[in-house]
């Protein structure tokens, strides 16, 4: 599953379009734009950092993010140091608390990097200069942008899903002057082709599905297995552990399995020995 | 797009930044990607991490190490006797990646983090030198010597050993390249090389050398004049583990002179109940994990008769070939 955010509707646009997304409902209080297939669902934050916590904890309180989800924000930011530019932001300072968010870099994107910081409102820029003069520590050769929903959605995020699941990006609209909607659409589109390139290759990468599961005929013999020891629920487990392990070790159970359900078993206490018995000629196998 | 390489990201604490270990450890990757970090828990902490992905190819943290630098030996860990058995950690996690590592339980990052205090870290033995001898594991928590490339601690270690008589450290590894150069010789470095059958070696210890490598590796410690120390530990259960285990000891007999080992250790495997879950989570295709280990007293481990019947066969390998007084249980018994 693929979460999208933005703040604003107009950074957005160029998404909704693209991937054909349709209006839908998810959470009160909050406006989304879901695919066909619900494969993705696009979500507006609106500005700020208060708003992005709140549009992000919406969501998750009604989605329960997996493993494989990805959460990409995609928005605008302003440029303080650095060329116009798509960025992936690798590292997010939040100038109201001072704290700082490092989402993981584990792909190398065809983007550059840069270090945002999340503002609390509007600044111009000097005020921007100002501030970011306090944050020495970001190395004068990495971009700075200046936003105001980044902190709020990684932290909001983080929550549900990992360091290695969110992805902020965020294309340079302006250098603190002000900026009408329109515009900001315009230079939207200019980047989301590349962004949405992106956004299909983080995806494309997956997870590390690992997943062990029966099949039906083995399903189908543990069960009667199961039922013939008379297994309680620790039985149940210990059995199931068994199986697993069994099966990972490429360990052939089912014939075992099938000797012992030609014999009578008449209570849970017969049913603990063979269990007992079961165990030694699988770890013996 | 591709995944990145390891150690292309290096987070550097702000109170790292600067120092002699820093700017040396910097220096090797100079393609890599910088970023200041203010404390090393900002990164190595983040809730709900992917461990394998990060693993694969993990990022450096260059940090300053506060607080406790030296910890009382694990019970859990072989003392060899020794009074006075401690530990330190001046690398958190390793390049290699066992299956079964308990590492991947206790650490909630796939990442690598290197202490650059080193300084720090040999005043506080020194100040316990001076109230009594010690024992001291350098390497529990990685493979110093595989990351000696990057680091050059081995090599620092060593030298620190050799000029403190009453310090005994011990560096256990799974292998490397070459032992280097720098490393200094003397009978207060214990070198403790982890060997497992070919089979199993290859099966779940990812990226760390194949069994032989490691057997050359130790050939040439011990020519180096290093005690040598073996480590059957944990011994690897799995369908073939016995007759994996004697080829192996057939392999030894053929490349090594057993009088020269300084002494051996046998383990099983144990594992803490909270470090398992963790570990099972994140792997739950791995047969070795999902072995129906037992739980006493918060540890897992192997079920009572197949514990004896692993700890007896492999101790009656080595008494086979060593002096009872040389082998060493996991626990004394």
């Amino acid at each position: 599953m693929l979460y999208l955010f933005s703040a604003l509707y107009q950074e957005a646009a160029p998404l909704i379009d693209t991937l054909k997304l349709k209006k839908t409902d998810t959470a009160r209080g909050i406006d989304s734009f879901a695919s066909e297939d619900g494969s993705v669902l696009l979500t507006l934050t609106g500005t700020g950092n208060y708003n992005a916590i709140a549009a992000v904890s919406a969501l998750f309180a009604v989605r329960e993010a997996k493993r494989d989800d990805q959460v990409i924000f995609y928005g605008s930011a302003a440029l303080v140091r650095g060329s116009a530019f798509l960025y992936r932001v690798r590292e997010i300072h939040d100038s109201a608390t001072g704290r700082r968010a490092f989402p993981d870099l584990l792909l190398t994107l065809p983007l550059p990097d840069a270090a945002a910081i999340t503002l609390p409102r509007v600044m111009r820029t000097r005020t921007m200069v100002r501030t970011f003069a306090a944050h020495e520590e970001i190395g004068e050769s990495v971009p700075l942008l200046a936003d105001m929903e980044s902190y709020g959605v990684y932290e909001a995020a983080a929550r549900h899903v990992g360091p290695d699941q969110i992805t902020i990006l965020r294309f340079t609209s302006d250098a603190g002057e002000k900026i009408s909607g329109r515009q900001m659409q315009s230079v939207s589109e200019q980047y989301a082709p590349g962004a949405l390139e992106v956004i299909r290759e983080i995806c494309s990468v997956g997870e590390d599905q690992k997943e062990v599961k029966l099949s039906d005929e083995d399903e189908a013999l543990l069960s009667r297995f199961s039922g013939w020891i008379h297994a309680s629920v620790s039985m149940n487990t210990e059995l199931s552990r068994l199986v697993n392990y069994a099966n990972l070790s490429a360990i052939s159970w089912q014939p075992i399995a099938e000797e012992y359900l030609a014999l009578p078993c008449r209570s849970r206490v017969q049913g603990k020995k063979i269990l007992e018995e079961f165990r030694e000629r699988i770890l013996h196998a | 797009m591709r995944e990145r390489k390891a150690f292309s990201v290096i987070y550097v604490e702000q109170e790292a930044m600067g120092r002699k270990e820093t700017e040396g450890i910097l220096s090797r990757f100079p393609d890599a990607e910088v970023i200041v970090c203010g404390d090393y828990h900002e990164v190595f902490n983040r809730r709900r991490q992917s461990f394998s992905k990060q693993h694969r190819a993990p990022a450096l943290i260059l940090a300053v190490h506060h607080g406790e630098l030296i910890h009382q030996g694990s019970p859990v860990c072989q003392s060899f006797r020794e009074d006075c058995f401690y530990y330190a950690s001046s690398i958190m996690n390793c390049p290699y990646d066992c299956t079964y590592c308990w590492l991947k339980g206790m650490y909630e990052s796939g990442d690598l983090v290197v202490f650059v205090n080193l300084e720090d870290l040999f005043q506080a033995v020194e100040d316990m030198l001076g109230e009594h001898p010690v024992y001291l594991c350098v390497s529990y928590d990685t493979d110093l010597l595989a990351m000696e490339p990057v680091t050059g601690y081995a090599s620092a270690w060593s030298r620190f050993a050799k000029e403190h008589e009453d310090l005994l450290i011990e560096i256990r590894t799974k292998g490397y390249g070459h032992l280097p150069s720098s490393m200094a010789v003397s009978e207060r470095t214990i070198l403790a090389y982890t060997l497992s059958p070919a089979r199993a070696a290859e099966q779940f210890e990812h990226r760390a050398p194949a069994t032989n490598q490691r057997i050359e590796n130790l050939l040439e410690a011990q020519k180096a004049g290093f005690p040598v120390r073996l480590c059957f530990d944990p011994v690897l259960v799995y369908p073939s583990w016995k007759e994996d285990y004697a080829t192996l000891f057939q392999t030894l007999d053929q490349k090594i002179n057993w009088e020269s080992i300084r002494d051996i250790s046998v383990g099983t495997f144990r594992l803490s109940s909270d470090y398992m879950q963790r570990m099972r989570r994140q792997d739950p295709t791995s047969a070795l994990l999902a072995y129906p280990y037992v739980c006493t007293d918060g540890f897992y481990h192997l079920p009572d008769t197949i514990e004896h019947e692993v700890e007896t066969y492999v101790t009656k390998l080595c008494r086979d070939r060593v002096k009872e007084e040389k082998i060493f249980l996991w626990r004394e018994v």
